[in-house]
């Protein structure tokens, strides 16, 4: 499964199994996607891949895009 | 329609299959059964996945999405059974939206459907000090105050630590006593934890000033102030079995004011629950508990009192260190109950004559020792200590044993004890439910008194069928004649086993070799899988052709760990097809009564043989014709 289809698995189990997603999905686009789903979301989104955002990149992640991009380098980063 | 194409979306057989290979299944497994059940439009089963999830490992990712799933069931019409509703205000120094969603779904898997109110963040004091507030609005039951050691208004340092330390205490009983005061709702609160990042480090502990030894100070005075009124989450217990570094994490602290990290909410919320189910009366009462593999090592019946594994040795002392947990479970006011498959003369020896053994016989209220299934005797217990299986927690060495109540009794908790048993008490110890509202010198006694009534009362078993839990186990069996690899094994079996033995011939090594080897023998074995287990080499036969026409069974046994399972149906449905192998048209068997054999004596009866000569109570010969014998064994099949 590649990385995106992951990433929108998370989202999909944290924000509604019936939604679709794309790079340019961000939080005002989806209803539920607020305040505090967005706390449950990294941390479903850490569990999942094994690593630890910065506590500054949270508010900044609150794009589909965003997210998969910063996920790549950690990845990248972590040698997977 | 399912859209089992959609990435991640497995189907559901697949997921169900992957969940019954496990005791139990691993949580995210059950959330995404949940979430394919309300795709497919089966609330009912939706929703009992999604609690189901609450009672698995502690798993945030998890947890969540079994919860989103409850909201959907129930949104969906789905309307659960539940044991009691309740109206919960949630008071927070933080923010608690996920607490709240978490403590929701631990209620719903104890049976209890919460209507909670929240307040805002950090607004706990108003709303408490506030006639006209939303939080007695809203009519509560229950208050819970969830904050974290911020909350604690206590300085780095005190010059006057015990003033700074009364204070507080004082700040937080006149909160409790305001709300009581004003709505009559039962107060929770969770306590502090102290910060891993101490300045003062090891000799802050000296200085009673230093803000950390005042807020375990302020644990001991607020659990004094709160006496039988008041409920205490301990969270400083909790942080340590969460590791307190994991406990709370700064990034959600900043980001979104979690005063409780998000992978420690699970472990909070089910203990914030218990210590609920306390306040109103459902707590867990009475721990039944198995005697082999769970009190002491190895088969009381097998092993004798010198063999089994108590007090010396690593597994020895790990066997008494959790009578010894066990033992503090009684002092705290649970009552004990014993059900064990054993004679009952050979369980009780332990308890008579074993120097190790912390548990008297007289710390159970029952002792039920017996051949009958463990369901059956779960409820005899509840008969005669007249109390509810639904109030009862079972603890059992076996899987098989566990999951048989699980599917006759699931309204039993049962605990499911590692391998080794230096991992016994954890275990148990990890099982919140015995939270009692207050314990008087009256619940420590229960004991006592409960077993004055289960010895006053005299109750029929009620009948029940095993066949479905037979069915359950998908039991496998090899049956071989011996070889040289098996040799050692069922020469061991034909030389120690005592109880399922209807002959007791004790063939040496040299013999069991010399009639596997003549044609007119037969020497052949049994090995026993089931969907938890491999119980190995556990059966042991040889028959002998005596004359053309006829078989006689000369051993017959098998291990302890394997009767009630019907093997020696199999057993005896080999020997038919060696008789029509062999062209013979009866078998013969005989009982010899040893003074452990008991349990043995009824096996011919009950495959169909006759009694032939002897006595049904003594030494007895008995018959079958072949063509008369019944059907094959239905619950284990032939590998």
């Amino acid at each position: 499964m590649t990385l995106a289809n992951r990433l929108h698995g998370v989202l999909r189990q944290v924000l509604g199994s019936n939604l679709e997603f794309d790079d340019t999905t961000s939080a005002s686009d989806i209803e539920g996607w607020d305040s505090l789903a967005h706390v449950t979301l990294m941390f479903s989104v850490e569990q999942e891949f094994g690593i630890e955002f910065a506590g500054e990149e949270f508010a900044r992640l609150e794009s589909v895009g965003a997210l998969r991009k910063v996920l790549e380098e950690k990845l990248d980063a972590a040698g997977g | 329609m399912t859209d089992v194409a959609q990435p991640g979306g497995v189907p559901l057989a697949e997921l169900l299959d992957e969940a019954r290979r496990h005791e139990l299944p691993p949580p995210e497994v059950a959330a995404t059964i949940a979430e394919q059940c309300m795709r497919l439009g089966d609330h009912a089963e939706a929703f009992s996945w999604s609690v189901r999830v609450a009672t698995l490992d502690e798993d945030y990712a998890s947890w969540h999405r079994a919860r989103r799933v409850i909201d959907d069931a129930l949104d969906a019409g789905h309307e659960p059974q539940k044991r009691r509703s309740l109206r919960l205000a949630v008071l927070g120094s933080y923010t608690t939206s996920q607490l709240v969603s978490m403590v929701e779904l631990v209620a719903w898997s104890r049976g209890i459907e919460l209507d909670v109110y929240e307040s805002g963040f950090n607004q706990y004091q108003q709303e408490i000090l506030d006639p006209a507030s939303g939080l007695y609005e809203f009519e509560p039951d229950i208050v819970l105050l969830a904050v974290e050691e911020m909350a604690a208004q206590l300085p780095h340092w005190s010059d006057s630590p015990s003033d700074a330390v009364a204070a507080e205490t004082e700040r937080w009983d006149s909160l409790w006593k305001a709300i009581e005061g004003r709505c009559g709702a039962s107060v929770i609160q969770t306590n502090f934890v102290p910060p891993v990042d101490d300045a003062f480090g090891h000799i802050g502990r000296r200085m009673p000033g230093s803000r950390n030894t005042m807020l375990r100070e302020l644990n001991r005075t607020l659990g004094e102030a709160a006496g039988d009124s008041v409920g205490i989450v301990d969270c400083e217990r909790l942080a340590a079995i969460a590791g307190a570094a994991h406990w709370f994490d700064h990034r959600y602290w900043f980001l979104a004011k979690q005063g409780v990290s998000l992978q420690s909410l699970p472990l909070l919320s089910k203990h914030i629950v218990a210590v609920i189910s306390g306040l109103v009366g459902l707590a867990r009462k009475c721990l039944v508990l198995d005697l082999d593999g769970t009190l002491w090592g190895g088969v009381i019946g097998e092993d004798g009192i010198e063999g089994i594994a108590l007090g010396h040795g690593p597994a020895g002392e790990a066997y008494l260190a959790f009578q010894d947990f066990v033992l503090a479970l009684k002092e705290r006011g649970v009552i004990l109950a014993i059900c064990s498959k054993n004679d009952h003369d050979r369980a009780m020896e332990p308890f008579e004559g074993h120097p190790d053994m912390r548990l008297k016989a007289s710390d159970f209220a029952i002792i039920v020792a017996n051949w009958d299934p463990k369901p059956r005797n779960i409820e005899h217990i509840a008969q005669m200590l007249d109390i509810s299986t639904d109030s009862m927690v079972f603890v059992d060495d076996q899987p098989a044993e566990r999951e048989a109540i699980r599917r006759a009794l699931p309204e039993v908790d049962v605990i499911q004890l590692p391998r080794d048993p230096s991992g016994y008490v954890a275990a148990l110890g990890a099982y919140p439910f015995f939270e009692v509202g207050a314990l008087t010198d009256e619940d420590r006694a229960r004991t006592d008194q409960y077993r004055s009534r289960a010895q006053a009362k005299e109750a029929e078993l009620s009948a029940d069928s095993i066949e479905d839990f037979l069915s359950s186990l998908s039991m496998r069996a090899e049956v071989a004649p011996v070889d040289d690899l098996h040799l050692a094994r069922v020469s061991q079996l034909v030389g120690k086993t005592n109880q399922f033995n209807v002959t007791t011939r004790r063939h040496a090594r040299s013999a069991i070799a010399a009639m596997a080897a003549d044609p007119d023998h037969d020497v052949f074995y049994l090995k026993l899988t089931d969907r938890f287990t491999d119980h190995g080499l556990v059966g042991v036969c040889i028959t002998k052709q005596d004359d053309p026409e006829t078989i006689v069974i000369d051993t017959l046994l098998m291990s302890c760990r394997v009767i009630s399972r019907t093997a020696e149906h199999t057993i005896f449905d080999h020997v038919v097809s060696l008789a029509h192998k062999r062209g013979c048209r009866r078998v013969v068997g005989t009982f010899i009564p040893s003074s452990r054999n008991e349990i043995a004596r009824d096996v011919f009866a009950r495959y169909g043989f006759s009694l032939a000569a002897g006595r049904p109570d003594g030494e007895a010969i008995w018959e079958l014709e072949v063509a008369d014998a019944p059907n094959p064994n239905p619950y284990i099949d032939i590998s």
